[in-house]
């Protein structure tokens, strides 16, 4: 079904309609909530927060971005007001960042290294959430800097900047710890 | 792009099998509370139009007994007993008409014996 269209069916209220939009990218939007929040359980009730709130949202939807990219920012805006709520924000703060990245300057980090997917894991949950779900959409879903720079309402420059940090940070910690692993 | 880090390897979860029920439970609950509401909301508007219309009601009664009171008046007092009056001194109708309805036609009618 066309974008416009099945938009149009979910603003008059078609379950059918949220339905598809549930089977195309309730899987995405879960694993961009379990990569911020870092709980499963709290994920899916996040994606389930995000597809009950839709059809009252799609109200205001002018169509001006694509319907996936702005269920990723109702999914970081979601995620982002559920870990202020539990005061878990400070896991990481973007200042920290620097300092990790102060540890990792000098290292090489352009190499395609075959990293354990736990250990990845455990890397991208060391960012704070919001870069870390720049980091999953970027890296992980394909987007674009452009739909980033939508989604987080930032401009590219800042998010590619936060993104090179970012990966910086990872990679670090991947190589640094790749040897126990 | 070769800076791009491989997240090919790791694990993506599904949704659990109950998500969208749950989701279309929470639509239609939602959907229920809205109609209350706006039943509710109803009740409160009908509650207030009858106040309104008892209260117009009691209003329109009172307002109407008193004009029947004023007409009873005209009608107990006759040209002859106004005439009457007007030869006591008094030209004024309304001055009879602010006088005790009673006492004044009970003392009307033993001056007229």
């Amino acid at each position: 079904m066309n974008e416009k269209v099945l938009i149009n069916k979910i603003q008059q209220g078609s379950r059918e309609a949220l339905g598809l939009l549930w089977k195309s990218h309730s899987t995405k939007v879960l694993n961009l909530a379990f990569r911020m929040l870092k709980n499963r359980d709290e994920a899916e009730d996040a994606l389930m927060d995000i597809f009950v709130s839709v059809p009252g949202k799609i109200q205001s939807f002018r169509g001006e971005s694509a319907l996936g990219t702005w269920l990723f920012r109702l999914t970081v805006n979601e995620c982002l007001m559920k870990l202020r709520s539990k005061k878990r924000h400070a896991e990481l703060e973007e200042g920290h960042i620097d300092v990790l990245l102060n540890s990792a300057i000098g290292s090489k980090n352009d190499e395609p290294l075959d990293y354990d997917p736990e250990l990845l894991e455990f890397g991208l949950s060391k960012l704070p959430a919001e870069t870390r779900s720049m980091l999953w959409l970027k890296d992980a879903e394909d987007l674009g800097v452009k739909d980033l720079s939508e989604i987080y309402n930032m401009p590219e420059g800042t998010i590619k900047a936060r993104l090179s940090r970012a990966r910086t940070v990872v990679r670090s910690f991947l190589q640094e710890n790749q040897n126990y692993a | 792009m070769r800076n791009q880090i491989d997240f090919s390897r790791v694990e993506r979860i599904k949704p659990r099998k109950d998500s969208w029920d749950m989701v279309c439970a929470r639509l239609d609950s939602s959907k229920k509370n809205k109609v209350l509401t706006f039943f509710q909301a109803r009740s409160i508007f009908a509650v207030a139009a009858s106040f309104l219309v008892v209260a117009f009601i009691a209003a329109w009664t009172t307002f109407n007994k008193l004009d029947s009171e004023t007409l009873l008046i005209k009608n107990v007092a006759s040209d002859e007993l106004v005439s009457w009056y007007n030869d006591l001194g008094e030209s004024s109708d309304d001055e009879l008409e602010n006088l005790d309805t009673y006492t004044s036609i009970s003392y009307l009618l033993q001056e007229t014996k």
